[in-house]
């Protein structure tokens, strides 16, 4: 049994109510990256959304579970932007609390702004086992964003990808060879960023392979 | 809390596959991976399974419901490797009715419970050497299934080849940091692709099969399948210069009766379609 489901029940979400958060403490470590900063809320406490939101992203397992028994509909709050606590859950590689999120029914397949989804925020910051995870759970793995970015484009273009790759890449229903808004295969872009590229083969379609319907 | 579970469908509609959720006994969100071992139950005896071999969904006499455990990546009929991917389906806990549809339509249907995931492994996280292993695993059951099963016996060369390809560039690996040699990986994967090779013939995908047998140029001492294998594809595509050239890898291979057979097609495809070229020109030029 997973560490996700054993701890205490106490109302957390009115301590966290009432809580004094300290300034700065919803920075994503992530700011590397001027297109994908998640916006810093300075009162997640102004509504339950904005607190499962800011919870998961602290990695507050028993106060998301608190919220959910409170209002399981949180479960599909979204910032500004569009991400889902399972879009935070998963860019943050926090696979128990991405559990407890898929058991109470989070859309595995729910969109950003940009047209993102939980996979390919895993896949962005090369987080394998929330993407094993998500694709174990109906994570569409040829989802395409805004400019036709699959999961896979995402992947290639992380320098050192080789374990989001390899998820990716030996799912049965991968179609690896999709391209992209530029016109460019997940390969060619994997042939540009980094030393994970030699992996980018397995998508060749001399490795397709169907087993069909039995005879 | 996972109420909404039940009655869940999950479809497979390519390899017919299907799978309704009956009941769930909940203790933790895990599903086994594809390298994992578990236990289940037969909860309803297949309908339809006809003459079908299967190690797990044969009935009992008594009919009594019957435990099994299972090692994923070891099935050798084609029933057994789709209950394979039907249980990587499963939530711990969870009892489903399955159905496998078959090309006449008839539709075997049968009841499981997953009881225990006993290992479970991210495929991500094994060692060069456990791939190896993995890979070599799965080219031995992809023998096992070749003569009657050939289209499943081509996924477990696939899945082979991808596996060891996860460990690409093979000449960084060595006996001391990742428990298996480069030169052994190499050689593995030259096999299966040599096995890949025969695959390819029979679906008559002939650039893949050059693809794959691309080794034959480089290796000093290629196989006599690969480079049969990669001739043929050379023939089949017209490219009879090369097919020749291929064949002549083999130091002695005019006392082999295949590859005499296949200069023989060769050199009579060559001349026939050099015949016809000279045809088509003297029309385009008389």
């Amino acid at each position: 049994m997973g560490d996700y489901d054993s701890d205490e029940e106490k109302s957390q979400v009115e301590k966290l109510r009432y809580a004094k958060v300290p300034r700065g403490m919803f920075v994503s470590g992530w700011d590397d990256d001027a297109d994908e900063l998640i916006e810093e809320d300075k009162n997640p406490q102004a509504s339950i959304e904005r607190m499962i939101l800011w919870a998961v992203n602290e990695n507050r397992m028993s106060e998301v579970r608190e919220i959910l028994k409170l209002d399981a509909d949180t479960v599909n709050a979204r910032d500004n932007d569009g991400y889902t606590p399972l879009h935070r859950a998963c860019y943050n590689n926090f696979v128990d609390i991405a559990k407890v999120l898929l058991q109470h029914h989070a859309n595995p397949n729910a969109r950003t702004e940009l047209g993102w989804t939980p996979l390919h925020s895993a896949c962005k910051w090369n987080n394998s086992d929330c993407a094993q995870l998500l694709l174990q759970f109906g994570a569409d793995v040829n989802a395409e964003s805004d400019g036709q970015q699959t999961p896979l484009h995402i992947t290639a273009t992380v320098s050192n990808c080789r374990n989001t790759a390899t998820v990716l890449l030996l799912n049965r229903n991968i179609q690896a060879q999709t391209l992209n808004n530029s016109e460019e295969t997940a390969a060619v872009i994997a042939r540009r960023t980094g030393m994970s590229y030699p992996i980018f083969e397995i998508g060749h379609e001399a490795y397709d392979c169907e087993t069909g319907l039995i005879d | 809390m996972m109420e909404w579970y039940i009655g869940n469908v999950w479809q497979d509609k390519t390899k017919g596959l299907s799978k309704k959720v009956m009941t769930l006994q909940f203790s933790s969100l895990d599903k086994p991976l594809p390298v994992s071992s578990v236990e289940f139950s037969v909860k309803k005896a297949p309908l339809n399974l006809g003459a079908r071999p299967s190690k797990y969904l044969a009935v009992s006499g008594d009919g009594a419901q019957q435990l099994h455990s299972l090692t994923m990546g070891n099935a050798t009929t084609p029933i057994d490797f789709y209950l394979e991917l039907l249980l990587q389906q499963f939530l711990l806990g969870e009892t489903s009715t399955c159905s496998i549809e078959t090309k006449t339509g008839d539709i075997i249907e049968f009841q499981l419970k997953l009881e225990r995931i006993t290992s479970n492994q991210q495929v991500e996280k094994l060692t060069a050497a456990e791939i190896y292993d993995l890979a070599l695993r799965y080219k031995t059951n992809g023998v096992a299934m070749f003569k009657d099963y050939p289209k499943f016996a081509f996924d477990y060369f696939i899945q082979a080849a991808k596996l060891l390809i996860t460990y690409k560039p093979f000449d960084k690996l060595t006996k001391a940091s990742n428990g298996i040699d480069g030169s052994e990986v190499e050689a593995l994967f030259v096999q299966i692709q040599t096995n890949l090779a025969a695959c390819l013939l029979q679906e008559k995908r002939y650039e893949h099969v050059i693809y794959h047998t691309d080794f034959v140029d480089t290796l000093e001492n290629p196989s006599e399948k690969s480079v049969y294998r990669r001739a043929v594809a050379f023939y089949h595509l017209k490219e009879f210069e090369k097919a020749q050239r291929t064949i002549e890898r083999v130091p002695n291979y005019e006392e082999k009766r295949e590859f005499c057979k296949l200069r023989d097609n060769i050199a009579t495809s060559w001349k026939n379609s050099d015949a016809h070229y000279k045809s088509v020109v003297q029309r385009m030029f008389s």
